[in-house]
């Protein structure tokens, strides 16, 4: 028997609403097998909840969410999660009074060695090592956003859905993180990235995805979105 | 970090350690598969998030209709032998219905208020997309209308 290669994620007429306010108005989106697609739009778009309907937080009120080619509605997030879907919120999602260590260990739960999950971190990401026994509250915000990616990747997430990972950093750090998304990448791990800031993502992305107001206004190769972008993140 | 994405992804430029890592993952994704295919999906049930908000309401309702109750059994009796009951059945009772429905309104009435805290953060977002647009709008205008001058000018 072939091997399934039907998307890891796909998104078919997804509508999505907070009580009766609708945000998203029939969001269509696939992600292969082993390749990165960038979600992109301003802030309000509806990205993030996008985010919130793959990782099964939101019930989508119409349309269907598939993974791994089967209609997932009614999955818990915890379930999900425990599958191999891992999201990296918004705004890092540690444990500011747990040390990197500490964070690292809450990342074991799939009954996965937690040496082994601190000797992946810290081979991906050195300066880790060095603040090992550091809170996580008072590394910089760049080495938070690196220990929120190695505590996804030890899940060994097969669907990573990574929320604004550039959200307040320098640009050396965006484009150092977005190297790390490149390997993991390479690895065969299929992405959803979600940025308000384009250009720091297409030079790694299969696909791009805008978005604006709810709905998807563009889909396409990344160098073919590259020289429009700000014309269509504000609809012109 | 430029040109990290499918095209240096070719099977040629892979080196063998990564190679192994992808094999490796080949197997993760048919794991995955498989578990997503065995997940117990339960039916989502859009209206339950209503009725546990009326049950909110309800249910304490109900608890003072027992505490009454329970003070009219107890108030015909001088033993306390004879009011324990009352005072358990309808005491009790009625506090813990109180609680718990207290509870329900709390939690549910968050939740919507948070909800409708966060879909006006999304209405506020898009509002100052169009105000971006308007201005920026505005400002080609006004580009193109000063150019416009000092091409003729440039002529003369």
């Amino acid at each position: 028997m072939s091997p399934d290669r039907s998307p890891l994620l796909e998104l078919r007429g997804v509508r999505a609403a907070y009580g009766r306010i609708e945000v998203l108005h029939g969001v269509d989106l696939a992600v292969p097998q082993g390749s990165v697609v960038a979600l992109l739009g301003p802030n309000g778009a509806g990205k993030t909840t996008t985010i919130a309907v793959c990782s099964g937080l939101l019930a989508p009120t119409a349309g269907t969410v598939r993974i791994a080619g089967r209609d997932v509605r009614g999955a818990t997030p915890d379930q999900l999660a425990r599958a191999g879907v891992c999201t990296v919120p918004e705004g890092r999602g540690i444990f500011p009074n747990l040390t990197v260590r500490e964070n690292l260990e809450m990342m074991t739960f799939a009954a996965r060695d937690p040496e082994l999950v601190e000797e992946e971190a810290y081979t991906r990401f050195p300066r880790l090592a060095e603040r090992r026994h550091q809170l996580a509250g008072t590394l910089s915000g760049g080495e938070q956003q690196m220990l929120a990616l190695a505590r996804g990747l030890a899940t060994r997430p097969a669907l990573l859905l990574l929320d604004e990972l550039s959200m307040g950093l320098a640009p050396m750090l965006v484009e150092q993180l977005y190297g790390v998304v490149a390997q993991i990448a390479a690895e065969g791990v299929s992405i959803l990235v979600v940025e308000q800031f384009a250009r720091t993502v297409l030079d790694v992305a299969d696909e791009a995805v805008v978005m604006v107001h709810g709905e998807v206004v563009r889909t396409g190769p990344p160098a073919s979105l590259a020289d429009e972008l700000s014309v269509t993140y504000l609809g012109g | 970090m430029g040109g990290t994405g499918s095209r240096s992804r070719e099977p040629d430029h892979v080196d063998p350690t990564m190679r192994r890592g992808m094999e490796t993952n080949q197997q993760r994704v048919e794991e995955f598969r498989r578990e997503i295919a065995e997940l117990r999906l339960r039916t989502p049930d859009d209206a339950a998030e209503r009725w546990w908000l009326i049950a909110g309401l309800v249910l304490p309702a109900l608890g003072l209709a027992a505490i009454v109750l329970g003070w009219w059994g107890a108030s015909g009796s001088a033993y306390p032998s004879e009011q324990l009951p009352y005072v358990i059945s309808g005491g009790l009772l009625g506090v813990g219905l109180i609680v718990a429905g207290g509870a329900l309104f709390v939690r549910y009435s968050l939740t919507r208020y948070l909800r409708f805290w966060l879909v006006r953060l999304i209405h506020e977002e898009r509002s100052q997309v169009d105000r971006q647009l308007e201005a920026l709008e505005r400002i080609e205008a006004l580009l193109a209308a000063s150019a416009q001058p000092r091409a003729g000018a440039d002529r003369s």
